[in-house]
């Protein structure tokens, strides 16, 4: 029996979905225009949880500034914590000391591994292999072991201090992050024959999403999401800092392995891949960390910051992180305002889902792995 | 960098200041407002520098002005630099007419459609692809600006 395609006649329907959706990645909406399910426009509406954390950090003193910061993104607040941290130590000619600088990349690099795993769990959710984020999850609560070893938390560490961190090297934090670096090592290669070498996970992706050259440089994707499209920047070679420039370390890029340079297949391999380098930074960093102060000053409540300004900006996990921050010599901030990675990153969105079909836009969206808490500060 | 911005100086003369960024090496072009948006176009257009993405663009208010700071970079050159101008802060309830970038750097919009709500300014001249709306409900006022009344708590 021959069996030929239906030729469904449709017309032109408008699709609202969510707010608030388990299948979306966050709280905003999307506006459709379908054509039976395949999209022909699309349209987000963010801000319904804007925090206010630009305004609420004027109203704050330099010494609980901190806060507000940590919750910019609170999945890979180290980022936040550490970019704040380079630009008021920059107005206030702070020099930072090389031990407090190399426990700020460990943890950084730890929060980078931390996030890629979440990415990688809420990935293999949406596209139906619920069983793998289990056992990437088992790995990710490793890493939030290790960064509560150090910093008494799990989540929103509140860690990093002007000139320095909040306190040294725990007892033990070392051997544990040998320990726990070679483990997830070997877990990778899991990952890889569970999600890599399986048709059914490549099939979800590949050829999925594409992001352009040309999208990446006219919304300003940054991060994994662009160097998955062959854009090899990553701040933390372009422009070191906190002792970056002294670990060796590959920036992977998107080749097109099993569909297309830039495709959603391709964003999951370049993660996989920075998870390998920062465990490779995480394992030299450890054994190098210089003798000497974690924190080059006491900061009390009523410090003040002498009247200037600075724009710092570091590689966080989800791409180009940077703050600006304005003095005006006072006890509060003038203004603080973020650049961060993915109010960038969901601009393509609206380009990425125009001929897609309705059923792939949770696939498409994790690929991106966009943090609404960072679009809607 | 400072020989490019000599030609810039040439062109534009007393329209432009030049000065460093707070302690960096980078430098800021300070432009007149209403020479912004043609600064902005020779900036993006002219071969010495191609400065062809917008990084991030900022606003903060200090001593009755409104600070606009586009902060570009030169992909071609890896030049980085702050293009800065301002303009007087008008009556707590009235907005401020400033010209739009998304035309010279599409991702402009991306900041301009959160800041014009925010500080009560409309950004005239380009009208962006409207991809990513931004819903922030009603304030009394323009929140970002230092004469918003700051309420500790809020009603539901």
């Amino acid at each position: 029996m021959i069996y030929t395609q239906e030729k469904l006649h449709t017309s032109v329907s408008k699709l609202s979905w969510g707010p608030s959706d388990p299948a979306l990645p966050g709280i905003f909406r999307i506006d459709m225009e379908a054509e039976g399910d395949l999209i022909r426009r699309a349209r987000l509406e963010t801000g319904y949880l804007h925090k206010g954390l630009e305004k609420s950090a004027e109203k704050r003193n330099w010494f609980t500034s901190i806060v507000p910061v940590d919750r910019v993104d609170s999945e890979a607040s180290l980022a936040a914590e550490l970019v704040f941290a380079i630009a008021v130590e920059e107005i206030c000619n702070i020099q930072v000391p090389r031990r407090a600088q190399t426990i700020r990349l460990i943890l950084a690099e730890l929060d980078r591994i931390g996030s890629h795993l979440g990415f990688l769990a809420r990935l293999s959710i949406v596209s139906g292999f619920e069983t793998v984020s289990h056992y990437i999850l088992r790995e990710r609560e490793l890493v939030l072991d290790l960064l509560e070893l150090m910093t008494g938390r799990r989540f929103n560490f509140g860690f990093f201090r002007l000139g320095g961190v909040a306190a040294d090297i725990t007892e033990g934090f070392i051997e544990r992050i040998h320990e726990t670096t070679r483990l997830i090592e070997i877990r990778l290669r899991e990952y890889h024959a569970l999600m890599i070498e399986n048709r059914a996970f490549v099939d979800r992706l590949a050829w999925q999403g594409v992001l352009s050259p040309e999208v990446i440089q006219m919304k300003g994707v940054t991060g994994p999401n662009a160097r998955a499209s062959g854009v090899r920047f990553d701040m933390r070679k372009v422009e070191p800092y906190s002792s970056y420039e002294q670990f060796d370390f590959r920036v992977p890029i998107g080749t097109g392995a099993r569909g297309t340079i830039g495709d959603g297949f391709d964003r999951v391999m370049v993660r996989l891949e920075e998870i390998r380098e920062s465990l490779l930074v995480l394992t030299h960093a450890v054994d190098a960390v210089p003798p000497g102060d974690f924190l080059a000053f006491r900061m009390m409540p009523d410090f003040t910051v002498p009247a200037g300004e600075a724009y710092a900006r570091v590689e966080s996990s989800r791409g180009l992180l940077a703050v600006h921050v304005v003095s005006d010599g006072g006890f509060h901030p003038t203004r603080v305002q973020w650049r961060t990675p993915s109010l960038a990153n969901i601009e393509a969105v609206p380009e990425l889902l125009r001929g897609v079909t309705i059923q792939d836009i949770p696939v498409i969206l994790a690929s991106l792995d966009l943090s609404i808490s960072e679009v809607d500060r | 960098m400072r020989t490019q911005l000599n030609r810039l100086e040439a062109v534009f003369g007393s329209a432009t200041q030049i000065r460093n960024f707070g302690r960096s090496e980078k430098f800021v072009v300070e432009a007149e407002f209403v020479k912004l948006l043609e600064i902005a176009v020779w900036l993006r257009m002219e071969e010495h520098f191609r400065m062809d993405l917008l990084e991030a663009f900022t606003i903060f208010e200090s001593k009755g002005k409104l600070v606009l700071s586009y902060f570009i970079r030169s992909h071609p050159h890896n030049l980085q630099l702050v293009l800065r101008s301002s303009v007087t802060v008008p009556g707590a309830y009235e907005r401020v007419n400033a010209p739009s970038m998304i035309g010279i750097w599409p991702h402009a919009e991306a900041f301009e459609t959160e800041l014009a709500p925010l500080f009560g300014i409309e950004f005239t001249g380009s009208r962006g692809t409207g991809g990513v709306r931004k819903v922030f409900g009603e304030f009394d006022g323009f929140p970002l600006r230092k004469s918003y009344e700051w309420q500790e708590s809020f009603e539901p």
